[in-house]
């Protein structure tokens, strides 16, 4: 059983291997897998410390110089210190340069709204040419660096941590995958992230349609495919807060919103401490509250 | 060599006046205290824009880059002309469209970040940027310092232009060069404007294998005596009065 960041720099370090313009940045976010490539290849990773906003600088002057950077650390930091320079720098002359940010949603559970990751989606969304993926298992995780490293372009990769379970013999679309067979007149699911596997236990034996998006940007064309079609109930879980993140990218290109329900975390920094599960359950997203919530609507 | 330098410069601020007096855009005074940099470097063996990366962290300081550029064939004319027009393609800021620019400026306090990158990823001869001292006061300024004396193999070189002048405030650190020295940076000084001085200091510069600082001490508004460090000709409209005796004065000068 691979952790999730385990099978991202598995695939990172496979893909570094063969290509010598790969350098990797850490902010002092460690990896298991990361170890190994460190030790390989020392003159093509550094330890930036706890100075983000230089690390985003020398990305930038490595990437404008040739070589291909991803750069690991956790998600408020990584993101939000350095946004101007992510812009300015990283974004505005369209570099090869992928930030994984650790700790999607409620990760650090136990640390407060500092650590929490419930406000980069809206943020990061912000910028033209920046490509978000977040991935729910390692299949897409390891999806999204590769794709992330072919297209040298800015991405921004949303990374949790643990093990999830390994979904073979999916159907697969660009963007999204679809786990069960949508319901254009009845009760259907759109997730992201690793919510997809609460979801899933969540509906078991139910006819519920499930799609995971896993790339929030460029957001799915084919999603507005199917929440424009039949009169059914499309309910949006998501680990993050009720504003700026999937329910409002469902909501943009749905013409009746009205068959939209939100899921969703209120618009608050969560001063809740305790195990992931446990706040998830204090707002309503454990797998029991939306298993009732499915039922209600069948 | 001198001489042509010193020509140089007085063609440059003449050039630069007219350009800013015209379209009532350009920092007079922000570029008027870099120019001497900026002529020793583009008109020696110094810098080949063919070759060699500069990175203007005051990028608000481009109109004498641009004149300079003209000068030696890579902005044409027209292009030239096109300077603080409607849908012109030079701005107040530089972009990567502009020929031998490779970077987009307008936010200060990452040039020096970007320099170490591009110092070790080593694609081009030389890695230069140029920084002023009120962007100096940028927190990632000194993150980058403490990561380039650890780990830049060098040569690179920050230019800090000390005009001792932002848009309001008086800058006047006499530490600027302690604190570089405190992270464990090679610093020098120069007359920003006494070409030799800079000359021979960048060159041995550019021979090391550390990264070092270069401070130059400058006047803001040099050459024009009622700009002379006066914060607003950091970037102001000349009437006509004023065009005519700054023009006078260059050309005397």
């Amino acid at each position: 059983m691979v952790d999730i960041r385990d099978a991202l720099f598995e695939q990172l370090y496979e893909l570094g291997k063969e290509d010598p313009d790969v350098v990797i940045l850490t902010a002092d976010a460690d990896a298991f897998a990361l170890r190994k490539f460190k030790q390989e290849f020392p003159d093509r990773f550094y330890n930036m410390g706890v100075a983000e906003q230089n690390t985003i600088l020398f990305a930038t002057g490595l990437a404008m110089g040739g070589k291909k950077v991803f750069i690991y650390s956790i998600i408020p930091f990584i993101t939000m210190r350095c946004f101007e320079q992510i812009k300015a720098q990283i974004c505005s002359m369209n570099l090869p340069i992928t930030i994984i940010g650790l700790g999607a949603g409620l990760s650090f559970s136990f640390d407060g709204p500092t650590h929490h990751a419930l406000q980069d989606i809206g943020v990061m969304y912000q910028l033209p040419e920046m490509t978000i993926f977040n991935p729910s298992d390692n299949e897409t995780a390891q999806t999204a660096i590769t794709s992330a490293y072919i297209a040298e372009t800015p991405h921004y990769i949303r990374l949790d941590k643990g093990v999830f379970p390994d979904n073979p013999g999916y159907v697969g679309a660009d963007g999204i995958r679809q786990w069960t067979e949508w319901m254009p007149n009845g009760v259907n699911i759109i997730t992201t992230g690793t919510m997809l596997h609460t979801v899933k236990k969540a509906v078991e034996g139910l006819n519920v349609g499930i799609i995971d998006v896993y790339r929030l940007k460029p957001f799915p064309d084919i999603v507005s495919d199917y929440t424009n079609e039949g009169i059914g109930y499309t309910l949006v879980v998501e680990e993050y807060s009720e504003v700026g993140g999937l329910y409002d990218l469902v909501k943009r290109c749905t013409e009746d919103s009205s068959a939209l329900i939100q899921l969703a975390l209120p618009h608050k920094q969560l001063f809740d401490y305790g195990e992931r599960e446990w706040i998830l359950e204090k707002y309503g997203l454990s797998q029991i509250a939306i298993r009732n919530k499915v039922e209600e609507l069948l | 060599m001198m001489e042509m330098l010193q020509l140089k410069s007085k063609a440059l601020r003449l050039q630069s006046l007219d350009i800013a007096h015209t379209t009532s855009r350009g920092h007079i005074g922000s570029s008027f205290s870099i120019t001497d940099v900026l002529v020793t470097m583009y008109y020696t063996d110094l810098f080949d824009a063919t070759k060699d990366i500069l990175l203007m962290g005051k990028g608000h300081a481009c109109l004498p880059v641009y004149c300079i550029l003209n000068d030696l064939g890579f902005i044409d004319n027209t292009l030239l002309a096109e300077y603080g027009t409607n849908g012109g393609r030079l701005g107040i800021q530089f972009d990567t469209t502009v020929p031998t620019i490779k970077y987009n400026t307008g936010s200060l306090g990452n040039v020096f970040g970007v320099g170490v990158g591009l110092r070790i990823a080593n694609k081009y001869r030389v890695v230069c940027a140029i920084v002023g001292d009120g962007e100096c006061e940028e927190g990632s300024i000194w993150e980058t310092a403490d990561f380039a004396s650890r780990v830049c193999p060098g040569p690179m070189i920050l230019i800090v232009d000390r005009n001792r002048l932002g848009i309001i405030q008086n800058i006047d650190d006499a530490n600027l060069g302690k604190k570089f020295e405190a992270f464990g940076l090679l610093v020098k000084e120069v007359d920003g404007h006494n070409h030799a001085e800079i000359y021979n200091t960048l060159k041995t510069c550019f021979g090391l294998n550390v990264p070092s600082v270069v401070i130059a001490n400058t006047v803001k508004g040099k050459g024009v005596s009622f700009m002379e460090n006066n914060a607003i000709w950091h970037a102001g409209a000349m009437s006509e009065k004023q065009y005519l005796q700054a023009k006078e004065e260059l050309q005397n000068g």
